[in-house]
């Protein structure tokens, strides 16, 4: 396996948008944010099933 | 099992919803997820957030049906045993442990543990003064072909953060 990086501050930021991303989609979920927010942050919602 | 409610998928705003009997509208996402690969520096595909919301704060009585449609679209979601799904409960309200045990119930009584695993990570970020708690759950195929490197890295997430 590859090495993975041990960049506290990469991880951090990583995890970090991991959590605001939720944040947000929850919002959008309750209709107070649009799609297009989601857009503007980076955010990709999926259709996996 | 409870007979599960049907459950449809907004192809515009990209989401699954179903109405309970009282009237209730949950709807499930799931982000398509990047800390994998940005934490590994390499390519992992098919890591999904997946973030469960009623569109309203209304309290609902225990409704077991509610339970069964999200096993149920957790379930299909797995058909592809390439999948693997996050779930993360941040603790800034002080209840997000109350979640997260309540995800672990609903895992236990699933039905579904003998093909679907469930690795578990508190981790504590430190930065600077602050400490932000993060309960998170990986959920992977048996089956999974990437399962010993998702594993892997996820495991690093939390020693990495938990390093002071």
């Amino acid at each position: 396996m590859k090495k993975i990086t041990r960049n506290k501050q990469q991880v951090l930021d990583s995890v970090t948008k991991m959590v605001s991303d939720k944040n947000t989609v929850q919002m959008f979920l309750k209709g107070k944010t649009s799609i297009d927010t989601l857009k503007q942050k980076g955010i990709t919602l999926a259709n996996p099933l | 099992m409870p007979i599960p409610y049907n459950y449809y998928f907004n192809d515009h705003l990209q989401f699954y919803y179903f109405t309970t009997k009282n009237n209730i509208e949950y709807r499930v996402a799931f982000i398509l997820d990047e800390t994998f690969t940005a934490v590994s520096g390499f390519e992992i595909n098919n890591i999904f957030q997946i973030v469960i919301e009623k569109v309203n704060d209304t309290l609902e009585k225990l409704d077991v049906q509610v339970s069964a449609t999200i096993q149920t679209i957790i379930a299909r979601f797995f058909i592809n045993s390439q999948n693997s799904m996050i779930y993360v409960c941040d603790d800034k309200d002080k209840k997000g442990i109350k979640r997260f045990n309540v995800f672990n119930r609903w895992y236990k009584k699933s039905g579904l543990i003998s093909e679907i695993k469930k690795k578990d990570n508190i981790i504590k970020c430190y930065s600077g003064d602050e400490v932000l708690i993060i309960y998170s759950s990986l959920l992977y195929h048996q089956n999974n072909k990437n399962k010993e490197t998702i594993i892997e890295v996820y495991n690093t997430i939390q020693e990495i953060l938990n390093e002071k």
